[in-house]
């Protein structure tokens, strides 16, 4: 019987835990004891309505949030209390929801600001020119990132992301705000980077989308770890489409 | 009012403002943080140039003791009390004023209301009828090299790339893996160590005083809001400008006309050009670079 990828990656070892990780604003409950486990060269989504957590869980494993409560592993080491900058020297790098992009300056400053805390000078320029030509971006290196489509904005910024050496990419709604062709594109280039041996966790609303290129996913809802499996089986789970049309 | 008078008092009042106002704009320039301990901080870098002068160690070593004393003593301030206040220029106001406060008194409880000065060297030489004190003509190119200076470290260096664009959006910065609080540490210090060079350059020509740096601080916060946020252009420009009409009306009616001539120019630029030159100049830059 054919595996499932789900299956085949239990043999492979967790890359990221996050071990009963809670996150308080006040008295609001933005996530709740959550037990998440991504294995190496996983492709992974976490989906889940506005206001799931799936954001909050992102900032806390970046570092930009620290959890209430619970611990954040990464490669078996803790990185609770780590700076978001050590975390990135780690090997987690992050794509974030508005693209963070600096505006004023070229593509290619952009991917040298990512690129210069990881490469020698002298191999610093090959790189980028790889990552450019990887992104099929080249043509936009020296035009000023304002000018760049919300597409092109957005691939520029996984490419910074890539200039970090990442071991473990996450992405947060990669697809957003992008039309049908740019949308098949970022799924060609997450499916690309993944079989490179990329681990790549991402967050998604659009359920096409996320069938299209996810291997596992877990759903969240009201901070609340809902279903976790492979994509078809949460896309068949009827208590995953009632949450999602809100029954 | 001849020329030579006018061209004497420019290359004073021109060095006086582009140094009394370097380090406040990188401070407030890269940090939004408006430092009232400025004066100060100059104060400080007068007192170790001249207590190492007198100490016997040639002036100009004594100057760099000057600058790199107040830069590591503002590397601590940042560390023990700034960084709480990033982001919060106002309350930045209230605190670095009590510094400054702290700073004047326990230098006048250590060494008391005055301090034995150190003489101005070089002498001067004529020219065209006038006389030029070597010392000012030295300052006056210092202020043209302390402005490459900051040119080369802010827009030449890994350290200014990285300053640059945690001042553009931090968050971005720290996704990219650049230590932000590291950063701010450094501009902070870059900015007191300025502050620090100027105190050292202007010790053997005024009297060394707690209050020494309250002489520099109208010039320093005039020539920053005319200037505008960019410590390189708006300085340099603010500097030229503001030199220009100070030795106009300095030579012409005497220091308190150049003075209030100073406060004028920073009224009309605040009505009519609120982001100072350097807006001006990095919206000119932005709109050809988009075309």
């Amino acid at each position: 019987m054919k595996k499932t990828s789900v299956e085949n990656s239990t043999n492979k070892k967790a890359i990221l835990e996050l071990k009963g990780v809670g996150k308080y604003f006040g008295g609001l409950r933005a996530v709740d004891n959550i037990n998440l486990s991504v294995k190496k060269g996983d492709l992974h989504c976490l989906i889940g309505p506005n206001g799931a957590g799936k954001s909050t869980i992102f900032k806390m494993i970046m570092g930009v949030y620290k959890p209430t409560s619970g611990s954040i592993l990464f490669e078996n080491n803790a990185i609770t209390n780590k700076r978001t900058w050590d975390r990135v020297k780690l090997g987690l790098s992050i794509k974030m929801q508005i693209p963070g992009v600096y505006g004023d300056l070229t593509a290619y400053e952009n991917m040298k600001i990512a690129a210069q805390n990881f490469y020698k000078r002298r191999e610093m320029n090959n790189k980028i020119m790889e990552l450019f030509d990887l992104l099929e971006i080249t043509n936009l290196k020296s035009k000023i990132v304002n000018n760049l489509s919300h597409g092109q904005q957005q691939w520029l910024e996984i490419g910074m992301a890539l200039a970090c050496k990442p071991k473990m990419l996450l992405l947060d709604e990669p697809a957003a705000g992008l039309g049908p062709e740019e949308t098949n594109y970022t799924s060609d280039l997450i499916r690309k980077l993944n079989d490179k041996g990329l681990t790549i966790l991402f967050i998604d609303h659009d359920m096409d989308f996320v069938k299209n290129i996810a291997k596992s996913a877990t759903v969240l809802h009201l901070g609340n770890k809902f279903a976790e499996g492979t994509v078809d089986e949460i896309a068949s789970n009827q208590k995953v489409i009632d949450i999602y049309l809100g029954k | 009012m001849s020329l030579s008078s006018l061209m004497n008092q420019f290359i004073n009042d021109f060095s006086f403002l582009i140094l009394a106002a370097i380090g406040l704009a990188v401070i407030f320039g890269m940090m939004k943080i408006i430092n009232l301990a400025h004066g100060e901080f100059i104060m400080l870098g007068a007192y170790i140039t001249t207590l190492s002068a007198q100490a016997g160690v040639p002036l100009i070593i004594s100057i760099v003791f000057g600058a790199i004393g107040v830069g590591i003593m503002g590397y601590l301030i940042d560390r023990l009390i700034i960084c709480r206040l990033y982001g919060r220029t106002l309350d930045s106001v209230v605190v670095t004023w009590g510094i400054s406060m702290v700073i004047q008194q326990g230098m006048l409880i250590i060494f008391g209301p005055s301090l034995q000065g150190v003489s101005t060297p070089l002498g001067s030489v004529s020219f065209a009828g006038s006389t030029y004190s070597v010392y000012r003509i030295l300052l006056f190119a210092i202020s043209i090299g302390a402005l490459f200076l900051l040119y080369l470290i802010f827009m030449k260096t890994k350290f200014g790339l990285y300053s640059r664009a945690t001042m553009q959006n931090q968050e971005i910065a720290r996704s990219m893996g650049v230590n932000t609080n590291r950063i701010y540490s450094m501009t902070f210090s870059i900015g007191a160590a300025f502050a620090g060079l100027t105190g050292g350059l202007y010790a053997p020509t005024m009297a060394i005083s707690p209050t020494f740096g309250t002489g520099f601080l109208m010039q320093s916060f005039v020539t920053v809001i005319v200037g505008g946020a960019n410590p390189l252009i708006g300085t340099s420009l603010s500097g030229g400008v503001l030199g220009i009409v100070n030795s106009i009306l300095d030579t012409t009616w005497g220091t308190f006309f150049g003075e209030i001539g100073l406060l004028i120019c920073a009224i009309l630029v605040i009505r009519l050009l609120p982001l100072g030159f350097s807006g001006v100049v990095e919206k000119w830059f932005v709109r050809k670079r988009r075309m």
